[in-house]
């Protein structure tokens, strides 16, 4: 991947992003809504709001509302809210609270 | 990856993004972005398209822009194509660059105050040299200009009419010489206010054909 859309570390963004066909990282803040093809939420990430994706690596922190069909939440990962996936991984360390259900 | 995660914030192409960007230092901008976007380098790439207001130190555009821009140094490609208003201490433009918008150079922080006061003062000075100018410039210029014909010369017969009436305290006077229509039309028009008018009382009557007394006026008056 040559390029991607990547909100920075202490960079702050508020509001709608679609993300086309290339991947979206995020290592700010985030807060609003996602629609894109792959998201990685990284360490230091913070996402606040809904993101629909057809993958998504969450790394940081994630409070709200995720709808995916891939979902792998890495070791440093936090969940907080509705997560709705068709399959997921959950690696040691990571912290989910909500509830987790299928995205179909 | 890593050699693109620098310090650089991305939209990439294909991308769109609407809201609120903040505390950035460089962005670079491939896709559609609407938002208002302060920060230290921006980037607004081939592809990319940029609506809203942009304060840097440094913007170099190579796609759309739209919107109202703050910059200390600007660059525009070839590819450029800047609507809006841009602010600029430098100003690079590359051949075939397509500017259509309003350019203004800052000199210094003093001097865009001081400009900003001149832009206020503008309409002013407009409407100034109207009041200024002989009588028959000034109806020729009111009429001409368009600016409210219509009600210039309404107000104008206001202004002129209370005036005379004012100016003209004797009621044997007025008896004497008035018609019945002009007296009417004297009092209706008595109350209006007269305040923007008063500064070329007596001298558009020209306009009405009974300014050969009340041309005289001014002068009078001293």
């Amino acid at each position: 991947m040559d390029e991607f859309t990547h909100i920075i570390n202490g960079m702050d963004i508020e509001g709608v992003l679609n993300g086309g066909d290339l991947p979206v990282v995020v290592d700010g803040r985030f807060t609003g809504e996602i629609h894109a093809e792959k998201v990685t939420l990284g360490e230091h990430g913070l996402f606040v709001g809904k993101l629909f994706a057809t993958h998504v690596e969450i790394g940081g922190q994630f409070n709200g509302e995720l709808v995916c069909g891939t979902l792998n939440v890495g070791a440093t990962g936090k969940i907080d809210g509705s997560v709705k996936a068709d399959t997921s991984s959950i690696d040691l360390g990571a912290e989910v609270m909500g509830s987790i259900g299928r995205a179909t | 990856m890593d050699k693109a995660t620098g310090n650089k914030a991305v939209i990439a192409d294909g991308a769109h993004f609407k809201g609120q960007i903040k505390h950035t230092r460089a962005i670079e901008i491939n896709g559609t972005v609407e938002a208002d976007l302060k920060a230290d380098k921006v980037t607004i790439g081939t592809g990319g398209k940029f609506v809203g207001a942009i304060n840097a130190d440094l913007v170099v555009i190579s796609g759309h822009y739209d919107g109202n821009m703050d910059a200390g140094s600007i660059w525009a490609t070839a590819t450029a194509q800047i609507a809006g208003k841009i602010q600029y201490k430098t100003l690079q433009m590359d051949r075939g660059a397509a500017l259509n918008c309003r350019v203004v150079h800052n000199w210094k922080p003093e001097k865009t105050a001081a400009k900003k006061t001149v832009d206020a003062d503008a309409p002013a000075d407009e409407a100034d040299p109207k009041d200024d100018k002989p009588a028959n410039e000034t109806s020729k210029d009111d009429q001409a200009t368009g600016n409210n014909t219509n009600a210039n010369t309404v107000n104008a017969a206001a202004g002129d009419a209370g005036d005379t009436a004012a100016l003209a305290p004797q009621p044997d006077d007025a008896k004497k010489n008035d018609n019945s229509n002009f007296r009417l039309f004297a009092e209706m028009t008595r109350q209006e206010p007269t305040e923007k008018n008063e500064p070329v009382r007596g001298r558009r009557l020209g306009i009405f054909g009974f300014g050969s007394r009340a041309a005289k006026l001014p002068d009078a008056q001293g």
